[in-house]
Formats: C-alpha cells, sequence, structure tokens
C-alpha cells in the first residue's frame, strides 16, 4: 500500500506542479521565452487573493475568480511595457528583462505585504482538512482531488481554445511562424500578449492553490519557478498535457523522495529532472505539442 | 480605381539595392506578371509590397490608400495578400487550419473555406491532413486559398509554379483564371515565360533590381523578354548564356 500511496499523494501534488508549469510552457510554445518572473507572477496572484480575502472576507476560490480579470489584464500589460521590446533585440535579453521583473515583483511584494509568511488555508473552510480513506493506509485529501480536477479543466479548456477558436489556431500558427503570421494578417504582438495574458492568469490561480495548500511570501517565486519548470522538463517542452504528466511525476518523485527521508523530498524531484536533462530521450511525450 | 500603384519604390539589405526605382500600377481584375533571373529583385519587391520588407525609399498605395508604413497584418486587413516564396504553410496545423487562419475579422467577400476548395478542388480530401504532409502542388494551393480566405483585391504570388510537377500547374492556372474572374487584381512572380504569355495581362521584366521592359503581354514578344531578361539589347541571348544561367523556359 506504501507504494500505492505515493503515487496517489504525488499524483495529487503534480496538480499544483502541471497548474504553475502550463503558463510557463504556453509562453514558452508561443513566444520561445522562458519567463524567469512566472513564479513570482504566482506569488502576485497569491497575494491578491490574499488582500481579497483580508479585505472583504471572502473564499479565497473565490477571491481567485476576483482576480483573474486583474491578472489577465497584468500579463497583457507585462508583455506590451516589458518583453514585446525585449522580444525584438535577440534571445537573451528576454531572459534578463523577465529576470528583472522577478526582482522587481519580490521587492515589490516586500513593500507592500512585509516578508510575513501568509496562507489561503485558514480561510478556504473545511476542504483544508476533509479527506477519504480509500483503503488503510490510503486516504486522499479532498483539496488535493480538487486541485488535480482544476488542473485538468484548465489544462482541458487550454487545449480546446487553442484547437477550436479562431484565436488559440491563431495563437498556433504565430508559434510556428511569426514572420508568415503576420503575412495573413495575423497581429503577432497582440497575440504574444494575449499568450501573456493566459499565462500569467493561470500563474495567478496556481499560486493562490499554492497559498490554500501550506503558505506563501514574497520570496517564494523562485522555488515556485523551480517546479514548474522542472515539471515543463519533464513533461516535454511547448505540449500542455505533458506539463500535467511532468508535474505528476515530480511529484510523485517528491512524495517517494519524502518516504524514505523528508529531506529527500526536493532532492529527489531535482534527480528526475537532471535524468531527463542527461537523457533527452527520457523526456515524457505522452502528449503532443500544441503548436 | 488603380487596385494598386507603386512609385518609385526602392529596397535592400544593408548596401545591397535589391529594388531599383520600380513603378507600375494595376488595374482592378488585371494580371501582371514579374519575370527576371534569380537575385532581379522579383520577390523582395513582392515582399516590400506586402509589408514584409522595409522599403528605403517610395510609395505604395492600395485602393487610393498610402499603405507604405504599414505593418503586414494591417495591408492584409485592407485586401492585400501574399503567397510567399515556399509557400510556408502552417506545417502542425491541418489544411482546414490553414485556411481558417487566413480569415480576416471584419473583411467581407466571396472567399470562405468552401469556395476555396470549388477553385482548389485538390485540397477537398486534404482538409484534415497536417500541411507537413502535403506534395508541392497541394502545398501551393493551400497556401493560396489561405491568401484568399483574407478576401484580398489585390494578390501577389511569388514562383507560383517552382518545383511543381506540370500537371499540378496546370491545374494551378486553371484556378488562378477564376480569381481574376471575381475581379481579384493579380501579381505573380513566374519564371515560365509561356505561361507568362499566355496567362497575364501584362509583363514586367526585372534586372538587377529595376524594371526594364513592360508592356502587354500580346504586344511583347518573346525575343524582347528574352532580351531584357538577360540584359541583351535587341538580340536573343546566345544558347551557351542560356543554359547557363538557367533561361526561362
Amino acid at each position: 500500500m506504501t507504494w500505492a500511496n505515493i503515487v496517489v499523494q504525488g499524483t495529487l501534488l503534480g496538480g499544483v506542479y502541471a497548474l504553475l508549469a502550463c503558463g510557463l510552457s504556453l509562453m514558452f510554445g508561443v513566444m520561445r521565452i522562458i519567463n524567469l518572473a512566472h513564479g513570482d507572477l504566482a506569488v502576485v496572484g497569491a497575494f491578491l487573493a490574499w488582500a481579497v480575502v483580508d479585505r472583504w472576507g471572502v473564499s479565497p476560490f473565490v477571491a481567485m475568480i476576483l482576480i483573474l480579470p486583474v491578472m489577465l489584464v497584468l500579463g497583457y500589460a507585462i508583455h506590451r511595457a516589458f518583453l514585446d521590446r525585449s522580444l525584438r533585440a535577440g534571445i537573451l535579453v528576454p531572459l534578463l528583462a523577465t529576470f528583472g521583473l522577478s526582482i522587481a515583483i519580490q521587492n515589490l511584494l516586500l513593500e507592500v505585504f512585509s516578508a510575513n509568511v501568509k496562507s489561503l488555508g485558514g480561510n478556504a473552510g473545511r476542504i483544508t482538512t476533509a479527506s477519504w480513506q480509500l483503503a488503510h493506509g490510503l486516504t486522499v485529501s479532498a483539496l488535493g482531488v480538487l486541485i488535480l480536477v482544476l488542473a485538468i479543466v484548465i489544462l482541458g479548456g487550454l487545449q480546446l481554445f487553442l484547437s477550436r477558436t479562431s484565436s488559440g489556431r491563431r495563437m498556433r500558427a504565430t508559434a510556428q511562424d511569426p514572420d508568415t503570421a503576420s503575412l495573413v494578417g495575423i497581429n503577432a504582438r497582440d497575440v504574444y500578449a494575449r499568450a501573456t495574458a493566459i499565462a500569467v492568469a493561470v500563474a495567478g490561480v496556481a499560486g493562490v492553490l499554492v497559498a490554500i495548500r501550506g503558505t506563501i511570501d514574497p520570496g517564494a517565486g523562485p522555488t515556485q519557478l523551480i517546479f514548474a519548470f522542472e515539471a515543463v522538463v519533464i513533461g516535454g517542452f511547448g505540449s500542455l498535457w505533458g506539463t500535467l504528466v511532468g508535474g505528476i511525476i515530480l511529484g510523485i518523485a517528491q512524495v517517494g523522495g519524502a518516504h524514505i527521508d523528508p529531506q529527500y523530498s526536493i532532492l529527489a524531484g531535482h534527480l528526475v529532472f537532471l535524468a531527463v536533462l542527461v537523457r533527452p530521450r527520457a523526456r515524457v511525450a505522452l502528449s503532443r505539442s500544441f503548436a | 480605381m488603380t487596385a494598386l500603384s507603386v512609385e518609385d519604390l526602392e529596397a535592400g539589405y544593408g548596401l545591397l539595392h535589391a529594388v531599383r526605382d520600380v513603378t507600375f500600377r494595376i488595374e482592378p481584375g488585371e494580371t501582371v506578371a514579374i519575370v527576371g533571373a534569380n537575385g532581379a529583385g522579383k520577390s523582395t519587391l513582392l515582399r516590400a509590397v506586402a509589408g514584409a520588407h522595409r522599403p528605403t525609399r517610395g510609395r505604395i498605395v492600395l485602393d487610393g490608400r498610402d499603405v507604405t508604413g504599414m505593418p503586414a497584418h494591417r495591408r492584409v486587413g485592407l485586401g492585400l495578400s501574399l503567397v510567399p516564396e515556399g509557400r510556408r504553410l502552417f506545417p502542425d496545423l491541418t489544411v482546414e487550419e490553414n485556411l481558417l487562419v487566413g480569415r480576416v475579422r471584419g473583411r467581407q467577400g466571396a472567399w470562405d473555406v468552401w469556395s476555396v476548395i470549388e477553385a482548389f478542388p485538390i485540397i477537398e480530401r486534404l482538409l484534415f491532413q497536417k500541411a507537413r504532409t502535403l506534395s508541392g502542388g497541394e502545398q501551393q494551393a493551400t497556401a493560396i486559398g489561405r491568401a484568399l480566405m483574407a478576401n484580398p483585391s489585390v494578390l501577389l504570388i511569388d514562383e507560383v509554379s517552382l518545383g511543381l510537377a506540370p500537371v499540378a500547374v496546370d491545374g494551378l492556372y486553371g484556378s488562378l483564371g477564376a480569381l481574376t474572374a471575381r475581379g481579384t487584381s493579380l501579381l505573380l512572380v513566374e519564371q515560365n515565360l509561356k505561361r507568362v504569355q499566355a496567362f497575364a495581362d501584362r509583363i514586367l521584366c526585372m534586372l538587377e533590381g529595376a524594371v526594364v521592359l513592360e508592356g502587354r503581354s500580346t504586344n511583347l514578344t518573346r525575343e524582347q523578354i528574352t532580351g531584357a531578361y538577360f540584359g541583351l539589347r535587341g538580340s536573343s541571348p546566345p544558347p551557351s548564356t542560356a543554359a547557363a544561367t538557367g533561361a526561362p523556359s
């Protein structure tokens, strides 16, 4: 039952990582940008939700929906203000720009919200403590299941958006060949800004869920970025369903590591990531790239 | 009103002047063909007109509106579409998706997926196939269909028949004839002089970036065109020159 428990708990943990990763994957798939501020933007979403909960006393899940339009606008604005210009200056400049953005966001959060650790778990109601016992020694938490279902719904929604809608098709076309896209009437800058808006909004949702599961602080972004990055690499860059698989593998590795010794939890995830980097063929390619 | 007017256009790459002082007009429903040797500036001219290459001088007027400084995607919205050299389809999109991305919001016209299939029947059975799996002729038909989805008033096609089997070329030209009947103006780059003389209303011959010969295709002789093609005056080129430089067929 121990191994079954590791797989189940790891899969549930993988839902959070998949949500954190899919925005990173989307931005890389469409613009070939690795957004080093992605984890910090997730933390921004968490803090915004915390501010909403603190101000109006609503459920964190309601706050998560309320911050979505704000995160969409924030993502669009970030692209227009920073990334758009840096994209034209080569592949290294966007990397530096997002690194700078990451530092700026962390300091801004520190200034506005202080260095205190915060959590939304206490405001989320009984779901944070509810669980089901499936068998002896095998229990699943209601929050874990909710997060995994949410991850699947969001990833499925994004997949549908990309494959079935006009905007999604234009996004995929631009991802494949931006120069030709402009020749068929697509405004690539606008497509990129929309992709960033979606990525930032999903990162915000992931950040809120991280804050419901545990705690956040202004400096938590880089850690979230590392988990997201690892999930994306394990699952294959630019593949939405791959990020879910990557997140789940990372989650299982971390839970498995923790089962051996709690201090091996994060290390086990890193080792799986390194194994994939050393052997690229080992990457999970269960799903097709959205591009 | 003139469909497309290009005035004193110059474009290049750094110090290289690929297009020099090019001026021409296309009337609604007219077909104009550009011929010239490799490196004559034909593709650069088309890319500059479409907005994919920034000209250094000159003016481009589409349906009475100056579009010289406009980005390519806005020109498409105003009715100017380019089928680029090499077709440049989106390889991981299906044929249907390639057509659908060509649709431009707010631009009305007769072209939709079904009218494109009517014009290019070879793509009907390929609609749900990835573009990367198509043959050259199928790709060219899809690329032209994708450009038509924007309901252009002026359609630019770079290297219509390059790399295509003669049967595929026959089919394509048959379909292109139907476009002009619907009022679309065509500006083609084509190497096949026989085709050009049979199909185009007017011919522009380019040499080293400049238009060196222009006239109605019925008024120009093959010798005149070949002479302009190779920069010869008043004589046909010797066979050896033609063979060495890949003469027009």
